[in-house]
């Protein structure tokens, strides 16, 4: 290594996986660059949905979301399916992914919680009343 | 209009016979879209004859009339690609797999069997040749691709794709799958229905709680009809997705989700009067008839049942156990003596 040239650093392994569920699972519908597509997902880029406190995201992913919800300013009237295949160490490395490519300040999720939070049982999706949060 | 409760309805003993001929059965299909099942229903006795497991995320189902290959559209979320399963619907073989483009959903088949259109989540549908098992062709119409629909005379496929596009593509099919024109709404086109003869197509579509009407000749949109609002859910957001037209083509029926309520509107007057509704008891998302117009089946999602309604009196007889989160379902009918 020439001196002066950093090390790079290797991603962190939430990340690497992160990454890759994202592009299979998130990106079908909030698009790659996480702009979202009108008719089909809001953005996630620049959305205040990816500072949202920890359990509503987790909750959004395990159990699937339904409108009437905004996001940057727009009102989707949609529905997110669920994704409770997801193990616990999944949800929370898509979420951590998400984090750090949109958040100004990406806070860790942790597996614990995600887990904890499962054992809430929940049949349908969430509405935003039920969650209790707005951006 | 008139207006059923659905707890009145629960003891009721189902009296009507579906009308199936000797030698054949009629069983309904229903997908379960987050689990990796389907449950088959013998529509005489209303009860689970098979539980058929096929594969992550089934969505989308098709068959062929002559009821011998059943096509499910598998999503499989966690996969990069989805995959179409080939079923024989008499001895519940799973007879060939193959891997397509990723989250296919509410795929179309032509009469024969013969031509499979899967809508998949890169903009495309994917015609697959189902006797050579191959793709033959990917059409572009960019959105998700979501729905489709194919005419009685298998000509004619009508692709729905959700998202942008807002408009409906249609496919000749024996003209080498080619493109022959184009229907546009007024929103994003979410489920569809096609007449019988092939005149009207009609689309719940974003943002109206009802649907639209197109005529096919000219394909333009002639009519926009609105449901009327269930007493109790003024000023609560819903969405419709379903809509199937009765096979005596006298009524259309529309699934109100969040209002939980299956609105049923007049085909005989071409201002399409909403005629009855009948409350559901949770989030409906899919429905389909048996073949002699007694029976619907609606796909009550949120509470992993599909319910059983007298298509002629829209009384609620029952319901029925399902899996987790009901959407697309269809009545086969199985000729056991073929
Ligand atoms: C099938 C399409 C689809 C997929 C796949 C999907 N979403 Fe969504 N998502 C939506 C829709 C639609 C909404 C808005 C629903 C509404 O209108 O209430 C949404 C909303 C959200 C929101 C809140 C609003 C926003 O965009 O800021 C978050 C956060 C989110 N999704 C995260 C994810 C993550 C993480 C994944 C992958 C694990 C994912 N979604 C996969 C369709 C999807």
């Amino acid at each position: 290594m020439l001196p002066g040239c950093k090390i790079p650093h290797s991603p962190p392994a939430a990340s690497t996986q992160g990454s890759k569920l994202y592009h299979v699972a998130c990106a079908a519908c909030h698009q790659p660059d996480g702009k979202g597509l009108e008719g089909i997902a809001p953005p996630l880029a620049d959305s205040a949905w990816v500072d949202a406190p920890d359990e509503i995201l987790i909750r959004i992913v395990l159990h699937g979301v339904r409108g009437p919800l905004d996001a940057k300013g727009q009102a989707y009237n949609l529905e997110m399916p669920a994704m409770g295949f997801f193990t616990d160490e999944e949800v929370a490395a898509v979420l951590n992914y998400i984090r750090e490519r949109w958040s100004v300040s990406p806070k860790a999720i942790q597996a614990e919680k995600v887990r904890h939070i499962r054992t809430k049982k929940r049949a349908d999706s969430w509405t935003l009343e039920e969650l209790g949060w707005r951006p | 209009m008139k207006y059923l409760n659905p707890l009145s309805i629960c003891c009721l003993a189902f009296f009507l016979t579906p009308g199936a001929s000797a030698g054949s059965r009629q069983l309904l299909w229903q997908t379960n879209a987050y689990g990796n099942d389907v449950h088959i229903i013998d529509i005489e006795t209303r009860k689970v004859v098979k539980h058929l497991v096929v594969g992550p995320q089934p969505h989308g189902i098709a068959a062929s009339d002559d009821g011998s290959v059943v096509f499910i559209a598998i999503e499989n979320f966690k996969s990069p690609t989805g995959e179409l399963v080939m079923i024989d619907p008499r001895t519940y073989e799973i007879t060939h797999r193959m891997e397509i483009g990723p989250k296919p959903n509410q795929l179309a088949c032509t009469p024969d069997g013969r031509f499979v259109y899967v809508p998949c989540n890169d903009g495309h549908y994917w015609v697959i040749d189902a006797r050579k098992k191959k793709v033959v062709t990917k059409i572009k119409t960019g959105g998700r691709p979501h729905n489709t629909k194919c005419s009685r005379d298998g000509k004619l496929m009508y692709l729905s794709p959700m998202g942008s596009p807002k408009r409906v593509t249609i496919v000749d099919v024996e003209a080498g799958h080619k493109v022959v024109g184009e229907i546009p709404y007024s929103n994003s086109v979410r489920p569809p229905a096609l007449a019988p003869d092939g005149k009207r197509h009609y689309q719940n579509i974003d943002g109206l709680i009802g649907f639209e009407v197109s005529d096919t000749a000219t394909r333009k949109v002639i009519a926009r009809i609105e449901h009327q609002i269930p007493k109790g859910y003024a000023g609560k957001k819903s969405r419709c997705h379903g809509l199937a037209i009765r096979p005596d083509q006298k009524e259309i029926w529309s699934c109100n989700v969040e209002h939980r309520t299956v609105h049923v509107h007049s085909l005989t007057d071409e201002a399409f009067p909403e005629i009855a509704a009948v409350s559901m008891i949770g989030r409906v998302y899919w429905l389909c008839f048996s073949p002699d117009s007694k029976l619907a089946f609606v796909a009550v999602r949120s509470n992993r049942k599909v319910c059983v309604v007298d298509a002629q009196t829209k009384e609620v007889l029952g319901h029925i156990e399902v899996g987790d989160n009901p959407k697309r379902n269809l009545v086969v009918t199985v000729k056991d003596d073929a």
